[in-house]
């Protein structure tokens, strides 16, 4: 119950059996493969490499990528956020799964994806253009003359463009007076600059360029290939962009079509990275010329399994199992009772054990179960909290680590309905409005069960929650104590811990001597004594000189104040237990206040129920971190060492469905 | 109404003056009034500059990473319980001077300062701890960015700033408690 114990194991077998083995490795996921250091043992050994073995897969994998992911481009959004959550993932049989993949021409189906992407982007091009055109010729709607063929005529030019309004009259003047035979004519006024149309001679070309520059006529030159008067283009360019759309409806409808005929696409996509994944691996194992070698981790549970496994469908092999040494870089996986597992989040958030200390996870579980309670603090968000999480577990496709995660919310909502009864908070103070014949529910929910009323009189849940952070702290000490006299340094430990303890614990009598008999003060003072006399003279133990061991001694007294700021810190249980159940009842409050005929009742619900979906999300939000923060900070720092790196054993990694695997013996 | 107001105020400020020789222009709820205002004003504060940091922030990260918004929206309400926490001290405030029951307790200058007085270290610590609780939130969400596996620490690191808030909520709520009306 604990860290799982863990043994090297090195496996020797036949090249021939090599694609065999390693598939029937990865379908047991118990054994984390790491890579040989080939030098140390195996001198003439050489790495295995495909390469082009593995860029196969690789690029098999994008294409089949390709496809799915332009299929979901086009897809009737179905299984989109929530709904993907709801439906379960599809369990199939890993040789099922090697079949489909066998029979589907993946390739093909490439090949035709890529037709229509192609397709698809041509058609995204060519609007984007028509759209250019139709906006750049908008502007000149109003002219009807027909853009291409206005320069083919043999004498008369035309110039179109703008003008600014304040330069156009002088404009105009000067064009009529300087050439022969010319118009301006407006176009389309603007409200600063103007449309212009200028008729002239050919033969004026160079009087009315200059005249143009000295103005600022910008003129306007079409380029398109598109002929008639500019309103004309413009309702055939709408023409062919309905067409275009029309057949990328007609695309995307085949597309659809292709993948509904195509959902085995998914599988193949999972086959494929179980391959891809296999092949990675095989990197890690040395060849000679005939044997290979596998190194890796295993759990001892497991032992007996990958033998029977190994030993039913093989012959050509060998396999050594051997306890881990101190100075190897042993994987962790975590091992506990089925209530203390989901605990195991938050400690694998901070850090996992390393391999060769205890894992904390049991003792955390009580403590954070407690902690958790008393900071939410609230029989109706507790349960509501439980509720939820319940059916989260229950009603949605959720991976390991989700599914755990969720159910550490069950137990933390267990947890606040508990210290809600504890401090008598419903919903706040909800039962306070209930109908003077019900009152009697009130009466015995609160006043009969809670044992605390932090509103009227905090201190005794404040001095509950800093008595809970005293023993949380001795655990802690006492936790370093243990793990010191396990490696036979007891001594260390009498004078590192239980010095400190004595000390501490003096301390505590002495404070609160008052309410104790007298002879509690004698040994308060005695505990003091001891405490100080042992600190002082062994503290400064690493020093040789006498002088300086002593003064570091006196020195070490100083962590009395992180003791006393550790054990202060528990107050904010008591304060988050306050707060969720003060916001609650604020809500409570000001829902009555919504005193309107008829309307005042929904908008009383309305604001009942954003309030304290707000205050649960708060509270719940506060209490986790906090909480964490507790364990994290006052409780871990006092033994625990951590640093351990996750067991991640070779498995079936797959994304759209779930592969089960199955015994052919 | 409006002179029967004022004369009933003169009376009270000459009662004052007997009292104690010099004329305090204000009542002890008006003190009150400004304790509530300054917890739920300056903490809400701290918070909204708090939450702001570490929102621009996340919105960069954002830009790159959207499926990060679960994580960024967490950690960006971190900064934003100091402005809770006032808002309860407030609601403490209003509730012991009787604004909800309809008819508020009259106060002397010396509870109204007591009052007051108990309000500001939320007020205070409210504010101050918002912002830079949003500066750790805002590193914190870099953090996830670059290591997402970290999201553990990176989520109790700003809660080692709100410690001071809560105790400040602590103090304040203590504080209060000992106020006799």
């Amino acid at each position: 119950m604990a860290v799982s114990k863990i043994k090297k194991f090195h496996i020797f077998a036949h090249l021939s059996i090599r694609e065999l083995l390693l598939k029937e490795l990865q379908k047991l996921e118990c054994v984390e493969i790491m890579e040989l250091d080939k030098k140390t043992a195996f001198h003439d050994w050489k790495n295995i490499k495909d390469e082009d073995k593995e860029s196969n897969v690789v690029s098999d994998l994008n294409r089949v990528k390709f496809c799915i992911d332009l299929f979901s481009k086009y897809q009737v959004k179905e299984s989109k956020g929530l709904q993907s959550l709801l439906t379960k993932k599809e369990i199939i049989k890993y040789d099922d799964l090697v079949s489909i993949s066998k029979k589907t021409d993946y390739e093909l189906l490439h090949q035709q994806c890529k037709e229509f992407d192609k397709q698809l982007n041509q058609i995204k091009l060519s609007e984007n253009k028509l759209k250019a055109i139709a906006e750049e010729l908008n502007e000149w709607k109003e002219l009807e003359i027909d853009l291409i063929s206005m320069n083919e005529s043999k004498y008369i030019e035309y110039y179109i463009g703008s003008i600014a309004n304040n330069n156009l009259e002088k404009f105009t003047e000067e064009v009529i007076k300087q050439s022969k035979y010319s118009e301006v004519k407006i176009v389309k006024e603007g409200k600063n600059t103007s449309k212009i149309i200028i008729i002239t001679l050919k033969e004026n070309r160079d009087k009315i360029l200059n005249i143009t520059q000295k103005y600022h006529f910008e003129n306007y030159k079409y380029t398109h290939p598109y002929t008639g008067t500019p309103a004309e283009i413009i309702k055939k360019i709408n023409e062919l962009s309905e067409e275009l759309s029309e057949k990328k409806v007609t695309i995307e409808k085949q597309l659809i079509e292709i993948s509904n005929n195509n959902k085995d696409i998914y599988k193949i996509y999972d086959y494929l990275s179980i391959n891809k994944e296999k092949d990675e691996i095989s990197r890690y194992l040395i060849k000679s010329e005939n044997t290979f070698v596998i190194k890796g981790w295993i759990q001892e549970k497991d032992i007996q399994k990958l033998k029977h496994r190994l030993s039913d469908r093989f012959t050509a092999f060998e396999i050594i199992f051997s306890d881990p040494k101190k100075k190897d870089k042993v994987p962790v996986a975590l091992e506990n009772h089925k209530l203390v597992q989901p605990f195991e989040v938050i400690t694998e958030l901070y850090s996992l054990p390393n391999y060769f200390e205890v894992d904390p996870t049991p003792i955390l579980s009580i403590y954070y179960f407690i902690f958790f309670g008393f900071c939410l603090s609230d029989v109706g968000y507790g349960v509501v909290l439980a509720i939820l999480s319940y059916l989260a577990i229950h009603k949605l496709s959720l991976g390991y680590s989700a599914k755990k995660f969720f159910r550490l919310l069950y137990y933390c909502g267990i947890a606040g309905a508990i210290g809600g009864v504890f401090v008598g908070s419903w919903f706040g103070d909800i039962l306070n409005y209930l109908p003077p014949a019900f009152s009697w529910i009130r009466n015995i929910m609160v006043d009969k069960l809670s044992l605390f009323n932090p509103t009227e009189n905090p201190i005794p849940l404040l001095i509950l929650s800093i008595a809970l952070g005293v023993i949380q702290v001795y655990t802690g000490i006492i936790l370093k104590f243990l793990d010191n006299v396990k490696r036979g340094k007891m001594i260390d430990g009498l004078m590192d811990q239980i010095s400190w303890l004595l000390l501490l614990t003096g301390i505590i009598l002495f404070l609160i001597k008052g309410m104790l008999p007298s002879i509690f003060g004698t040994i308060a003072i005695l505990f003091l004594f001891i405490g100080v006399f042992t600190l002082i003279t062994t503290q400064g133990r690493t020093n040789k000189n006498i002088i300086m061991r002593i003064g570091s001694g006196i020195l070490s007294l100083y962590d009395i104040t992180s003791y006393f700021s550790d054990v202060l810190s528990y107050s904010r249980l008591f304060a988050l237990s306050l707060a969720t159940g003060i916001i609650a009842t604020m809500f409570n409050m000001l829902a009555t206040m919504a005193n309107i005929p008829y309307v005042g009742i929904i908008i009383t619900i309305i604001i009942l129920f954003i309030g304290h979906v707000f205050n649960l999300l708060i509270s719940g939000l506060s209490a986790f971190i906090h909480d964490a923060r507790l364990q994290y900070v006052e409780f871990f720092t006092k033994f625990y060492q951590a640093g351990g790196i996750p067991f991640k054993p070779f498995s079936l990694k797959t994304t759209y469905t779930k592969v089960e695997e199955i015994d052919t013996k | 109404m409006y002179p029967n107001l004022q004369h009933t105020y003169l009376q009270k400020t000459f009662k004052e003056i007997d009292k104690r020789g010099i004329c305090f222009m204000i009542d002890g709820i008006v003190l009150a009034y400004l304790g509530a205002a300054l917890a739920i004003g300056l903490a809400g504060s701290g918070s909204a500059i708090g939450v702001g940091i570490a929102g621009t922030t996340g919105t960069g990260i954002m830009t790159e990473d959207p499926s990060k918004f679960g994580l960024v929206l967490l950690l960006q309400a971190l900064p934003g319980t100091q402005g809770i926490y006032g808002l309860l001290v407030g609601f403490l405030v209003l509730t012991r001077i009787g604004i909800f029951g309809g008819t508020p307790a009259v106060l002397t200058v010396d509870q109204g300062l007591q009052i007051l007085f108990s309000c500001l270290p939320i007020a205070i610590a409210g504010f101050f701890s918002g912002i830079y609780q949003g500066k750790t939130s805002a590193g914190s969400i870099g953090l996830i960015s670059r290591r997402p596996e970290e999201t553990g620490k990176a989520v109790v690191m700003p809660a080692m700033v709100e410690t001071y808030a809560v105790l400040a909520l602590l103090g304040s709520i203590l504080l209060l408690n000992g106020v006799v009306i």
